[in-house]
């Protein structure tokens, strides 16, 4: 016996709008199209291809959980085996519902009783009214508890669209769980108060609609994700140190040491730098110098420099960078908490008040020489010089008048 | 605090607990002694059928007696019985009421 022909196809609706689904799938059948078994993977449904046929379809709402590979949460043996004996048969499921298929026009409704049908779906908002919170706890919690220092920080290095496109997308997913559960709500109350729902539905004006929305949203979604790992992985262009072609907003070691003879390691795989703007930023850079440093009548020092520099659009998103800069080092509350009940080193912050800038100050933490973290008007910059020996060392104060003086 | 029985039955449940009055039965078996005692006029569907048996059996009104394979055969338990007693004369006191409306004598 040769294999059927298998055709797939996308769902015209949203899982959750059972009557739609159930019409369509019939509609298919009446086509000679039969949903397959175990037919629904990743969104599309599978059907075998043979003479039309009349079969019912009904959605059971599970509590189980759903996903690509749900076959694991298919229903219990028993009871696929009771609805066979009372002529329904399960062919897989979509999402949050187990479908059945009846060609016997005999067989009895799959519910029959819409008050024993509530308890079904009062199961089914219990599950969602979880996901639902897990989701809030994901987004609003660990958002705040992970990405709290890194809110300007983190869209500077992710790009400003696609993080804002992350933001809206998660954010709109948590809604349409919201406005789930509410529906299932008022589905619970129509049942409780006898209602039968109605197995037809005019899904075929509304599948446009849904299309259009859906693959806006996986596009929206493959935008956001290509956008960020662009550039986090290769947006932005690296290159050595000695071929940027123009002149850096801070000042580099050579102006660091203006009398002293600067050689950069060229060959040194640190000594690079990498510029790109962004919507909340026009200039950014992160730049990373080796070189030996030759003061007059002085043996060489080796040094080490690095800089993180933004030029912001606004001063406000300057002056909440200049924050995060110092907070990601583990000077907020978080860090500190954390710091103490693992016995961690603390970080020793010292704020600095320094004509013409808008905020100053040095920390340490595991470092021989301190970061500074300087904001004047919508530049902010951090950054850290490693100096083998301490004779031609900055104070931490002088390093960060140094850097402050560097900025237009 | 002592878990809160079900308020009331509806009419399936109530024909569920009637079959199982009748003796131990699998599910199959309850759905065609439904449809068979009220001459097909209460049809139970699977769905509806499975939920009540799952909320039944967490409830203690039935018990599961044997299981053969995949299906699974049910008792009532004492808890069922005066459940299904509880609902009959209230059911009984609504016929009363209904007939003594219609007939005044």
């Amino acid at each position: 016996m040769s294999e059927p022909k298998l055709v797939y196809r996308i769902p015209p609706c949203h899982s959750f709008d059972i009557a739609a689904m159930e019409s369509w799938l019939e509609d298919m059948a009446a086509k000679g199209l039969i949903l397959a078994k175990d037919s629904f993977f990743g969104g599309v449904a599978t059907f075998e291809v043979g003479a039309p046929q009349k079969i019912r379809y009904r959605l059971e709402a599970t509590a189980t959980p759903s996903g690509l590979f749900s076959s694991s949460y298919d229903p219990d043996d028993d009871r696929i085996q009771l609805y066979h004996q009372m002529g329904w048969n399960y062919r897989g499921r979509r999402g949050q519902f187990f479908i059945f298929a009846a060609s016997d026009p005999n067989a009895p409704e799959l519910n029959t009783d819409p008050q024993v049908q509530a308890h079904t779906v009062q199961a089914l908002a219990k599950y969602q009214r979880s996901q639902f919170r897990g989701s809030l706890f994901n987004l609003v919690f660990l958002t705040w508890l992970h990405f709290s220092d890194y809110f300007f920080s983190g869209m500077l290095v992710l790009g400003t669209i696609p993080s804002l496109l992350l933001f809206f997308l998660f954010g709109t997913d948590l809604l349409r769980q919201f406005v789930t559960v509410l529906r299932l709500e008022q589905w619970i109350r129509l049942l409780k108060s006898g209602d039968i729902p109605t197995h037809k539905s005019d899904y075929v004006n509304r599948s446009t609609a849904y299309f259009l929305k859906r693959s806006g949203r996986i596009l929206l979604w493959v935008l956001a994700f290509s956008l960020a790992v662009y550039n986090v992985t290769g947006g932005k262009t690296e290159i050595q140190r000695s071929e940027y072609p123009g002149s850096f907003p801070f000042a580099t070691l050579q102006e660091l040491y203006p009398e002293a003879e600067v050689t950069p390691w060229d060959s040194f795989r640190e000594n690079k730098v990498t510029a790109w703007s962004d919507l909340l930023a026009r200039e950014c850079y992160e730049y990373y110098e080796s070189s030996n440093v030759i003061l007059p009548n002085q043996a060489p020092d080796t040094m080490w420099l690095s800089v993180l520099y933004f030029n912001t659009r606004w001063e406000r998103t300057a002056e909440k960078l200049a924050q995060e800069l110092v907070h990601q080092a583990g000077a907020s509350p978080i860090h500190q908490f954390f710091d103490e009940l693992f016995g961690d080193e603390p970080i020793i912050l010292t704020e600095l008040q320094l004509e013409g800038a808008d905020y100053a100050a040095y920390y340490y933490k595991y470092r021989n020489f301190p970061y500074v973290v300087v904001q004047k008007g919508t530049q902010v910059l951090k950054a850290n010089i490693d100096i083998f020996g301490d004779k031609n060392a900055f104070t931490p104060e002088e390093f960060a008048q140094v850097m402050l003086e560097s900025l237009d | 605090m002592p878990k809160k029985a079900m308020e009331s039955l509806t009419e399936s449940m109530f024909y569920v607990l009637m079959a199982l009055g009748s003796g131990p039965m699998c599910g199959i078996d309850i759905a065609t002694w439904i449809r068979e005692r009220t001459r097909g006029r209460v049809q139970i569907g699977p769905a509806t059928l499975y939920t009540i048996l799952g909320k039944f059996e967490k409830e203690q009104y039935i018990a599961e007696t044997e299981v053969d394979g995949r299906k699974r055969t049910y008792r009532i338990t004492t808890r069922g019985a005066n459940a299904y007693r509880e609902e009959l004369e209230r059911l009984k006191l609504c016929l009363a009421d209904a007939q003594g409306k219609e007939d005044p004598q």
